[in-house]
């Protein structure tokens, strides 16, 4: 049997097997470790990232604000300042609607248990402490933790009262925030008196299928019942054909989550 | 030493900077192209390291244990293309 070739000196193959091995080993015994403590060096190491993010951004703007990229950076700037004006705008204007169909609901309904505004419950607002867009699993880092009451399950919301996620790992002053609509999620949520899966795809969007003969508009606000009846998106798109019995809903924040500084966290009572 | 030595490791190198970075700043899909890139040409021992750091910032442990994906697919890659990279690597 001829003796199997390669280019390169066995002792590099041996060396770099031996490597792979050790770093093998030693990254399962971590995840492992992890595990065994209750998430306890993920803490820590999100600690550490938020505090690197927050140098990168810094270095990022004092950069910026050298006027190196002076003509650029204004129309950028502006622009940013439009788009995020506009998506406020956007924004309140379907708060505005969440507050009337709320009101229309209380006023056909005698006595509603519970609030859709939260009232009686209290909350804090935290900045957001890393990139949204970086995370696969649909994550992101707030800096507010256990010393600021926060626990796990906490709803996580916009300004405008959306429901962005909720609080799945938390540090002494870092939370993880997962995204209601992170990819692979799957949630119940109402929208004009049908109940139906929504099915996340990251980034704020997520798709739903209706039956064609419920009646939906763009815009139209979808509630998630096991948030306490809070809006959780507004419908974007709707593709329907008549040579189908239903309907693909495309479902949004109707803010960018990109643009997003500070979210509004829930405190459990 | 090769010529090609400070090069290749150069590259390497930009390429598990831009991985580590990215997991914190670029988009998702640019630490994991790195890492593929990385095990296709090196028998980099960073790959396993790069899905780890991506696990531990952003792998939600939500009720019970999360499957770290980025450590196993990191762990899968390297070793999977060990022979191909054994084979046809010139140094």
């Amino acid at each position: 049997m001829k003796p199997s070739f390669s280019y390169r000196p066995p002792h590099a193959r041996r060396s770099g097997r031996r490597s792979l091995i050790t770093v093998t080993f030693f990254v399962i015994l971590v995840v492992l470790a992890d595990w065994a403590l209750g998430g306890a060096i993920r803490v820590q190491v999100r600690s550490l990232s938020a505090t690197v993010t927050q140098w990168g951004l810094a270095i990022g703007d004092s950069i910026v604000n050298t006027g190196f990229f002076s003509s650029r950076r204004a129309e950028a700037r502006k622009n940013q300042i439009l788009t995020e004006k506009v998506a406020q705008c956007e924004e309140r204007a379907v708060g505005y609607d969440v507050l009337k169909t709320e009101n229309d609901e209380l006023r056909a309904m005698l006595r509603v248990v519970g609030s859709v505004s939260g009232e009686g419950q209290g909350g804090i607002t935290a900045p957001i402490a890393s990139s949204i867009r970086s995370s696969p699993y649909g994550t992101f880092l707030v800096g507010a933790g256990a010393a600021d009451g926060i626990a796990k399950g906490a709803l996580v919301l916009t300004g405008g009262g959306f429901v962005v996620g909720t609080i799945t790992d938390v540090g002494t002053h870092i939370s993880t925030v997962t995204e209601i609509f992170a990819p692979g999620a799957t949630i119940d949520a109402a929208i004009n008196s049908a109940t139906v899966p929504v099915f996340g795809y990251g980034g704020g969007n997520a798709r739903m299928k209706l039956p064609r003969s419920l009646f939906v508009e763009t815009d139209d606000i979808v509630f998630a019942p096991g948030f306490e009846q809070r809006a959780i998106g507004v419908v974007g798109a709707i593709a329907s054909s008549s040579a189908n019995a239903s309907q693909d809903v495309y479902v949004h924040l109707p803010v960018n989550l990109g643009s997003l500084r500070y979210v509004y966290i829930l405190l459990s009572e | 030493m090769s010529i090609f030595f400070f090069q290749s490791n150069g590259v390497r190198l930009l390429l598990i900077l831009l991985g580590v970075v990215g997991t914190l700043f670029a988009p998702w899909w640019v630490s994991p192209l790195c890492m593929i890139l990385l095990s296709l040409r090196y028998p980099a021992w960073e790959v396993p390291f790069l899905g780890l750091l991506i696990d531990l910032v952003w792998l939600s442990g939500g009720s019970g244990f999360s499957v770290p994906l980025f450590t196993i697919v990191g762990v899968c890659m390297v070793w999977i293309l060990a022979p191909l990279r054994e084979q046809f690597l010139i140094r």
